[in-house]
């Protein structure tokens, strides 16, 4: 039922402006009455965060490890491209207090720091703790789909964001660097 | 007669969008809680009704007699009326969130102060001289059917139109209290 009010969000916010859709509007769209939308859900923000947590998740190959997280990633990436226009949408209206990118930015926070609590290596860097590093890593994330979403900088496929995260990820800012030895 | 009703219907809009916005955010509203909540809502509203009346009486010797007592009536009205106007104006989207905690005893305070309205609507209505009693039996009826009318249109469609809603009461109330003091002035003149 989650899913399916999820979706009729999603169908109404490709013809609707978000801050115009009620919760009528979903309820009538999935064919269901307004107690059952907040059975589910407090509100509409808290739907479509939903969607985020279920594309960014949902879509992977089951539990996060070292091996699956290249494919969670590629996955999340993948249904991103799908939705592009959804996601597009979503980031140009809804905005201000409960607004989409903050929504986006949580949850891919929490995806990353999902991943370091299971499979971080204790011993390298232990000063930097798991919060502090998945909000560095997440924000590369963050930019990579931002990048996919609104097709900026050469990005145009889930495939050229995961290229791009990887390549930025596995190389530090001193390999961008001239003049390296200054660190 | 008539013009009271009138000006007590346009109040009521006000408490119509508070009533239709707890409407929208409940999970589960039967027929007895929105009888139950419409009672409540509308003794509360007499009460304050009452207790504005009340007030105007007590300070009976202190205000002015006649025209100006009319006057002042039509301007705390007006009053009343332009703020519930500008208030739906400038207020920001409504958004339908589920509150869990509505109860009888959320809805108490929640009315108060919704009605502090109606208590200034109260002031002016012994002012203009109109009967406490006259008037008594009509607010209940209307803020009764308000508040109920509110509470299902808000479960079964969401709180929508609230900024006409507000403006059109409050714009009501302008005119009516407009209409009575350009009248007094008038007559002075």
């Amino acid at each position: 039922m989650k899913n399916a009010l999820a979706d009729s969000l999603r169908y109404l916010m490709t013809g609707k402006l978000f801050e115009k859709i009620t919760i009528k509007m979903i309820c009538d769209e999935t064919g269901v009455i307004r107690a059952t939308f907040y059975n589910h859900f407090e509100d509409k923000y808290d739907c479509l965060n939903y969607i985020i947590q279920n594309d960014l998740t949902g879509q992977g190959t089951g539990e996060m490890n070292e091996k699956n997280l290249p494919v969670s990633l590629m996955a999340c990436l993948n249904v991103i491209e799908k939705n592009r226009e959804f996601y597009r949408r979503a980031y140009t209206t809804v905005t201000g207090q409960n607004s989409f990118e903050e929504m986006l930015e949580l949850n891919l926070r929490l995806f990353v720091s999902a991943y370091f609590k299971s499979h971080r290596r204790e011993e390298f860097m232990p000063q930097y703790n798991n919060d502090l590093i998945s909000m560095y890593y997440a924000s590369c994330v963050f930019c990579a789909v931002k990048m996919l979403i609104f097709d900026q900088n050469g990005i145009h496929t889930a495939k050229d964001a995961g290229i791009m995260l990887r390549d930025l990820t596995t190389h530090t800012f001193l390999d961008f660097s001239k003049e390296p030895e200054e660190w | 007669m008539l013009k009271t009703l009138l000006i007590f219907f346009g109040l009521s809009l006000d408490g119509f969008i508070v009533m239709m916005q707890k409407g929208a955010t409940v999970r589960d509203l039967s027929e007895k809680n929105k009888i139950i909540y419409s009672l409540v809502y509308m003794a509360v509203n007499l009460i304050t009704l009452a207790v504005g009346y009340g007030l105007a009486v007590t300070f009976d010797g202190v205000l002015p007699d006649g025209t100006a007592q009319i006057a002042i009536a039509s301007m705390l009205i007006m009053a009343a009326g332009i703020y519930i106007a500008v208030k739906s104006f400038l207020n920001r989207p409504f958004i339908e969130k589920l509150d869990s905690n509505f109860n009888i005893y959320t809805l108490i305070p929640l009315a108060f102060f919704t009605n502090i309205k109606t208590m200034i609507v109260g002031i002016g209505f012994a002012l203009l001289g109109v009967s406490l009693k006259s008037v008594i039996l009509p607010a209940a009826a209307v803020t009764f059917l308000m508040s109920y009318t509110a509470l299902s249109f808000g479960y079964s469609h969401g709180a929508a139109e609230q900024r006409l809603i507000g403006i059109a009461g409050g714009t009501l109330m302008v005119i009516l209290s407009a209409y009575t003091l350009f009248k007094v002035i008038l007559a002075a003149v």
